[in-house]
C-alpha cells in the first residue's frame, strides 16, 4: 500500500483585517520531495509558512498530516509533529553554543544532570554527516548566517522533522554558501524528509526542486513537475495577475530639472555603483525583491545610515555628507517602510505626530504653539481625509490606512521638494490605497520630485513614470512602464 | 571525489574570555599592591577580602539569574533588610531556637519577598525596573513597620547568634563558606539542569525561546524567587555579622550588587553571564574596596572609583555587540 502524503492542506484562507492573505490554498506535499514555492512579494508564502509552522491560525480549510486531521495550535505543536522551519531571521540564541542551539529541546541528561560531552558529541556527529566543520563548542553570534542555517537544519534533524522548511535560505549567502546549502537539502531529501524550498533565485529553484508551486494573490495558480517548466513560464505565472485595481491616469511626461543626482553611490555590504538622476515632477519607482538593498539605499540617501561612497548632488548642490538634519533642511522627506516602529509615535496623538517634524515652524522662542499645532493638524485631516473623532485621538486607535495618511501628512506639512517612500501602501485597504496613490500623482503634477520603493510590481508599473530594479544590491535595469511587461521587470530583479 | 575548496579563515575560536581578563587584572591588581604593600598580599589579609566579600559575592549570583532573563532586581538590599528584621526578631524572641532553623527562615521569607517581584513581573507583567522600585520601597516601609523604628543591637542578640558565622572550618570562616556552597549551588543550576539553562534561554531570545517551548514570564518568576531566597540568606548574614538590625541596613547596596554583575560581564540585555565572571566582579570590587585606603585614597572616593569601572565595563560590553551591516551584495562581484 502507498504511504498517505505527508501533508494534504485543502481549502486553506486566511484574512488579515480587509486583505485577504491566503484564498482556497491546496497543496501535497510528499516525503522525499523537494517542491519550489514561488511567488512575488506578497503572494501570501509568507503567511503559508507562518500557518504550517503554528504561527498564524487559518480562518478556514483543512491540514491533513499523515492521513490525520490536524491542528497546529502553535509553533511548539508544529515542532512536536516534525515540522521544522529555518528562517530567514535567526530564531537562535546568539549566546549559546552551537551544540546547546541544536539541542535546545532535548539536552541530553542524566538524572537532572546535562551531559555536556554527550551534546557536544552528538551535536559533532550531526554536523559532520552534514559534511559541516563547524565546532560544536563555538558561540552561535560567531558564525556566518549560512554556518547559523547549517545549525538549523542540524536542529531539525535532531528533532526528527519529517518537514522542513526554508524560507529564503540563500538570501544573505554568497555562491559558494548558496551551493553547499543546496547540497544540504539534496541529503535531506534522501534522509527522507519533505522539503518546502521558499526561493526568488531560479538556478537554484531548478537545480534543487522536484516540484514547484506557484503562489499569486494568495492563490495557488499552479503546480507541477519541475522538469516541465521554464524560467520563462514560472515568471508570467507569478506576474501575469488579474487587474483588480486602477491607477490614477499618468498626465504627460514634462520632466523638470534635475533635482536628485546619485553618482557612484556606495555602501559596504549592501548596494553599490548605483546611479541616478530624480526630476522634478517624477514618480521614479524602485523595484526589488526584499532584502534586494532598496531600503538601505533610501536609508542613505536620508542620512540614517552614513556611505561609504559615491556622491549625492541636491538642486545642484553637494550637501556634503549625507545627515538626517542636511536632508531636511534640503528639503527631503522620507516616509518609512515600518510605519509602526519607524512612521508614527503610537502612543501620540494625531495632532501630536503631524506637529512632530515640524515643530520649529510651529514654536515660538522654543514654545510648542498648541494653537498653530491644531490648525495644520485640522488642515491635514481635512484635505486626506482622515477618519477620526478629533485630532487628539491616539494613532494607535486607527486603522492602518488612516495611519499612514498621517504619517504622509507630518511629512508633507513640510513642504518637501524630494520625497522618499517607502512602500507607502504596505498594509492598507483598497480604498485608502486608491486615495494614497491619487495624492502621490497630484503632488507630482504640482512639481514634488517622488522616490517610491515598492514590493508591489502593480504598483510599481502603474503609479511610476520610470522604474529602476535593484537586485542584489545593484542597479539591474531601468523600464519605463507604458513600453514593459511585467515579466521584463521581474526577471530583471530575479534572474540569477 | 572533487578536491575541496578552502575552508574560509575563522576568527581563533577561544579569544581570551572576559574572565581571564578579569582574572588577569585581579591577579595584578594583587601582585602590585602586595610589592609596596606586603601585608596586603597575606593570606590572612586575602582572607579577610573574601569574608568581606561574601555577602556581595551571594547577592551577585541572585542578581546575575535575574539579569540572565532579561529584567534586574532593584529590591534586593531591601529585600536583605526586610529578611534579616525579621531574621533578628525571631531569635530576640525564641533565643533557643537553632541557628539552621533561623537561616532557613530567613531564606524563606526572601523568597516570599522574590516571589512578589516574580509575580509582578511573570502574571501583571509590570517591567522588572518599576515593579522593584516599588517593592524596595515597599520592603524597607514594612521593616520600619515591624520594628517601629526601633534598632536590634548586638546586646539583644544572643552571642551563639553572633559568633556561628565567625566560627572557622579548614581556616575559613562560615560566612566564607556559605558563599563558596552558593557558587557551587548556582554554578550547578545554570550549567547543569534544564531549568538553568531555559533562563538564558528566555533572556537571551524572548520570542525564539518562545518557539521552543519556554514560558519566559514562568524562567523570570523562578530568577525573582531564588535571588529573593539568596537575598533572604544574606539577611541573616548581614544581621549576624554586624549584630544589628534596623530600617536602613544594607542601604544602597543593591548598586554595589548590579555593579559586581557588570564588571563581570553579564549582559544587561540578557542572555549571558557567568559564575565566574560574578565571582571575579565580586573579588575585583572587594580588592578595591580593602586596598584603596592602603594607598591613601579616602574611601569617599570609592563610589567613584566604582562608577569609573562600571562605566569602563559597560563600554567593553557595547564594543562586543556592534552591529554588522547587513550582507546583501556578492563578495566577489566586480
Amino acid at each position: 500500500m502507498r504511504e498517505p502524503v505527508l501533508l494534504r492542506i485543502s481549502g486553506l484562507s486566511k484574512r488579515f483585517g480587509a486583505a485577504l492573505a491566503l484564498a482556497d490554498i491546496d497543496l501535497e506535499l510528499d516525503a522525499g520531495t523537494v517542491t519550489a514555492l514561488v511567488g512575488e512579494n506578497g503572494a501570501g508564502k509568507s503567511t503559508l509558512v507562518k500557518i504550517l509552522s503554528g504561527v498564524h491560525k487559518p480562518d478556514s480549510g483543512r491540514v491533513e498530516w499523515r492521513g490525520e486531521c490536524v491542528d497546529i495550535a502553535s509553533p511548539m505543536a508544529a515542532q512536536a509533529m516534525g515540522i521544522s522551519v529555518i528562517h530567514q531571521e535567526s530564531v537562535v540564541f546568539e549566546d549559546l553554543s552551537v551544540a546547546e542551539n541544536i539541542f535546545v529541546t532535548r539536552r541530553p541528561h542524566r538524572f537532572g544532570i546535562i551531559r555536556w560531552r554527550e551534546m557536544y558529541r552528538l551535536a559533532g556527529k550531526l554536523l559532520r554527516q552534514l559534511h559541516s566543520s563547524i565546532d560544536p563548542r563555538e558561540r552561535l553570534k560567531n558564525l556566518s548566517v549560512a554556518e547559523r542555517h547549517v545549525v538549523q537544519i542540524a536542529r531539525a534533524l535532531s528533532d526528527d522533522a519529517r518537514l522542513v522548511i526554508m524560507d529564503e535560505p540563500t538570501a544573505a549567502l554568497s555562491e559558494r554558501e548558496s551551493a553547499e546549502l543546496l547540497r544540504i537539502v539534496a541529503q535531506l531529501r534522501e534522509h527522507g524528509c519533505a522539503v518546502l524550498y521558499i526561493s526568488h533565485k531560479f538556478a537554484e529553484i531548478f537545480s534543487a526542486a522536484d516540484r514547484y508551486v506557484v503562489l499569486r494573490d494568495g492563490r495557488n495558480v499552479a503546480e507541477g513537475p519541475m522538469a516541465q517548466a521554464t524560467m520563462d513560464t514560472l515568471v508570467k505565472l507569478m506576474a501575469g495577475r488579474t487587474v483588480d485595481q486602477r491607477y490614477p491616469a499618468r498626465l504627460p511626461a514634462q520632466p523638470g530639472k534635475v533635482v536628485l543626482r546619485v553618482h557612484q553611490l556606495a555602501r559596504r555590504g549592501e548596494f553599490r555603483n548605483v546611479n541616478f538622476e530624480l526630476h522634478a515632477g517624477e514618480i521614479l519607482g524602485l523595484y526589488g525583491l526584499v532584502g534586494s538593498g532598496r531600503s538601505e539605499l533610501l536609508q542613505v540617501l536620508f542620512g540614517l545610515k552614513p556611505a561609504a561612497d559615491g556622491e549625492v548632488q541636491m538642486f545642484g548642490e553637494h550637501p556634503g555628507p549625507l545627515t538626517i538634519h542636511g536632508a531636511m533642511r534640503a528639503g527631503m522627506a522620507l516616509v518609512p517602510e515600518d510605519r509602526q516602529r519607524q512612521g508614527a509615535h503610537l502612543s501620540r496623538s494625531i495632532r501630536d505626530n503631524i506637529a512632530l517634524p515640524n515643530l520649529p515652524a510651529l514654536s515660538c522662542l522654543g514654545f510648542a504653539r498648541r494653537s498653530a499645532e491644531e490648525t495644520l493638524a485640522q488642515d491635514w485631516i481635512g484635505q486626506l481625509n482622515i477618519k477620526c473623532r478629533s485630532s487628539g485621538q491616539t494613532m494607535q486607535e486607527l486603522s492602518g490606512g488612516n495611519q499612514q495618511k498621517i504619517v504622509l501628512s507630518k511629512w508633507l506639512a513640510g513642504k518637501p521638494r524630494i520625497l522618499l517612500l517607502d512602500e507607502p501602501t504596505k498594509g492598507i485597504d483598497i480604498a485608502t490605497k486608491m486615495a494614497v496613490h491619487h495624492l502621490i500623482r497630484r503632488l507630482a503634477s504640482d512639481g514634488l520630485a517622488i522616490l517610491m520603493v515598492s514590493s508591489e510590481l502593480p504598483e510599481v508599473l502603474g503609479m511610476s513614470d520610470r522604474v529602476l530594479v535593484m537586485r542584489r544590491g545593484l542597479l539591474s535595469g531601468e523600464f519605463v512602464p507604458s513600453r514593459a511587461t511585467a515579466e521584463q521587470v521581474l526577471h530583471a530583479a530575479t534572474a540569477a | 571525489m572533487p578536491p575541496q575548496p578552502p575552508e574560509p579563515m575563522r576568527l581563533p575560536n577561544r579569544i581570551p574570555g572576559r574572565e581571564s581578563a578579569l582574572a588577569a587584572v585581579i591577579v595584578v591588581m594583587v601582585a602590585a599592591l602586595g610589592l609596596r604593600w606586603p601585608q596586603f598580599a597575606t593570606l590572612s589579609s586575602l582572607r579577610d577580602v573574601l569574608d568581606d566579600t561574601a555577602i556581595l559575592i551571594l547577592l551577585a549570583l541572585g542578581q546575575m539569574l535575574v539579569i540572565v532573563t532579561r529584567c534586574i532586581d532593584l529590591s534586593v538590599a531591601a529585600n536583605v533588610a526586610l529578611s534579616g528584621m525579621i531574621v533578628a526578631q525571631l531569635e530576640q524572641s525564641h533565643p533557643s531556637l537553632p541557628i539552621l532553623v533561623l537561616m532557613i527562615f530567613g531564606m524563606l521569607a526572601g523568597s516570599v519577598f522574590g516571589a512578589v517581584n516574580g509575580l509582578l513581573v511573570w502574571l501583571v507583567r509590570v517591567p522588572s525596573i518599576v515593579a522593584t522600585l516599588g517593592t524596595m520601597a515597599m520592603f524597607r516601609g514594612i521593616v520600619y513597620l515591624i520594628s517601629a523604628g526601633r534598632w536590634i543591637n548586638s546586646d539583644q542578640l544572643s552571642p551563639q547568634f553572633q559568633q556561628e558565622i565567625r566560627d572557622t572550618w579548614l581556616g575559613l570562616s562560615m560566612l566564607s563558606w556559605l558563599a563558596i556552597a552558593g557558587v557551587a549551588l548556582i554554578a550547578l543550576l545554570l550549567r547543569y539542569t534544564n531549568a538553568g539553562r531555559r533562563l538564558y534561554l528566555a533572556g537571551g531570545n524572548p520570542a525564539a525561546a518562545a518557539y521552543v517551548g519556554v514560558q519566559v514570564g514562568r524562567s523570570q518568576f523562578n530568577a525573582f524567587v531564588l535571588c529573593g531566597m539568596l537575598a533572604g540568606l544574606c539577611g541573616y548574614l548581614w544581621v549576624a555579622r554586624f549584630a544589628v538590625a534596623y530600617t536602613d541596613i544594607a542601604s544602597g547596596f543593591e548598586l554595589q550588587v548590579i555593579a559586581a554583575c557588570v564588571i563581570g560581564g553579564v549582559s544587561i540585555r540578557g542572555g549571558s553571564g557567568t559564575v565566574a565572571g560574578v565571582l571575579l566582579g565580586c573579588v575585583f570590587l572587594g580588592i578595591v574596596r580593602n586596598a584603596l585606603p592602603l594607598v591613601g585614597i579616602s574611601p569617599f572616593w570609592q563610589m567613584a572609583v566604582n562608577g569609573l569601572v562600571i562605566v569602563g565595563a559597560a563600554m567593553l560590553n557595547e564594543q562586543a555587540s556592534a552591529e554588522q551591516p547587513r550582507r546583501i551584495l556578492e563578495p566577489d562581484a566586480k
